[in-house]
């Protein structure tokens, strides 16, 4: 995906608040199952949606049009 | 008929309540009324002055959608969706509440921008419930400027407008085990994922309450002496909020949209009666 989806696509519940924390975690060399825990998300729909995302948009912004 | 109703939890955006002698079909009427009748603020419209960002108009308009508002005072400020179906929304300031974004960046700057930058133009109390959720990141030298519309609406028109991301009714366990039959193999306990069995004092004792209905002590026990039953009366309702309102005002609200349907169906069914020249 481009950007991480606000909310969790099963569940509803919102996520996006979340997504820079759980990077942050696992880059600090945390184990993403415990950050996830820490974070309080909870259910493995929520769970799939932070350890399938890959944030293209990063990637993205430098390759836009010249305006 | 005498009803008893006991917070088990709450705890954040989580609310469950027991309900002793309540029907089932009144709480799954409650159920269905968290997710698509109580009525909360969502952004209904965008108008984009300025878009140069990887996304598309649509796409950020949709995320702005997502994005939980706080609801709590919104609910006695402004009109019912179904009052302001059809009004134009620039004008009226009982239906709509403006929020604006604009944000930009300089050359060989990149910058993420948050829900915390929608900032509420006409009403202070309609805001995003979270600061941290990305909605676009912006380029070296991009722009965003628009302003957002956000109104009162049902999760049955659309899924945003639902206060609850999950709400639901269980039935509360009643395990049994058959003494006769048991050889206190221990197999039931073993297998338990809650602990609601535990071998005590040459038996196996139960904990209902932490019985989550799986079912595994059933299929587990070799002698079949364990039984998973339910209590006649007693059920669990859990909700979830997204953060536009608190729990309990969804199902306070949820309620008494379930009583005003009723209401509604009683008076219809006298006119009915008065036709009849009952």
């Amino acid at each position: 995906m481009v950007i991480i989806p606000v909310r969790c696509f099963t569940c509803g519940a919102v996520i996006g608040d979340k997504w820079e924390a759980f990077v942050e975690g696992v880059k600090l060399g945390k184990d993403p199952g415990k950050v996830l825990d820490e974070l309080g998300v909870k259910r493995y729909c929520c769970r799939r949606m932070f350890i399938s995302h890959l944030d293209l948009i990063e990637e993205l912004v430098m390759y836009s049009r010249k305006v | 008929m005498s009803y008893s109703i006991e917070v088990v939890e709450r705890s954040g955006n989580r609310l469950k309540l027991l309900f002793k002698g309540v029907p089932l079909a009144l709480l799954n009427a409650v159920r269905r009324a968290s997710i698509e009748y109580v009525p909360s603020m969502a952004v209904d419209f965008v108008v984009f002055n300025n878009n140069t960002s990887v996304l598309h108009d649509e796409i950020i308009a949709h995320r702005l959608g997502l994005i939980p508002l706080n609801s709590e005072e919104a609910l006695r400020k402004y009109k019912s969706p179904e009052e302001c179906a059809g009004k134009s929304s620039e004008s009226s300031v009982e239906c709509y509440a403006v929020l604006s974004l604009h944000a930009s960046t300089k050359e060989g700057e990149i910058k993420t921008v948050y829900s915390g930058d929608l900032k509420p133009v006409t009403d202070p109390d309609v805001r995003p419930v979270y600061e941290g959720i990305p909605i676009v990141v912006l380029g070296p030298n991009q722009e965003i400027s628009l302003e957002a519309y956000a109104r009162l609406g049902r999760g049955v028109e659309h899924i945003k407008w639902s206060p609850a991301t999950v709400s639901t009714v269980t039935y509360s366990a009643r395990l049994t085990i058959k003494e006769e039959l048991c050889t206190l193999c221990g197999k039931c306990v073993e297998v338990c994922p809650r602990n609601a069995l535990a071998l005590e004092n040459g038996k196996i004792r139960t904990y209902d309450e932490r019985c989550i209905l799986c079912r595994q002590c059933v299929n587990s026990c070799p002698v079949e002496a364990v039984v998973l039953g339910f209590k006649e009366d007693e059920f669990y309702l859990t909700i979830e909020s997204s953060g536009s309102l608190k729990p309990e005002t969804i199902v306070r609200e949820a309620f008494k949209i379930v009583i005003s349907k009723l209401d509604k169906f009683l008076s219809i069914l006298d006119s009915i009666k008065a036709q009849s020249g009952g």
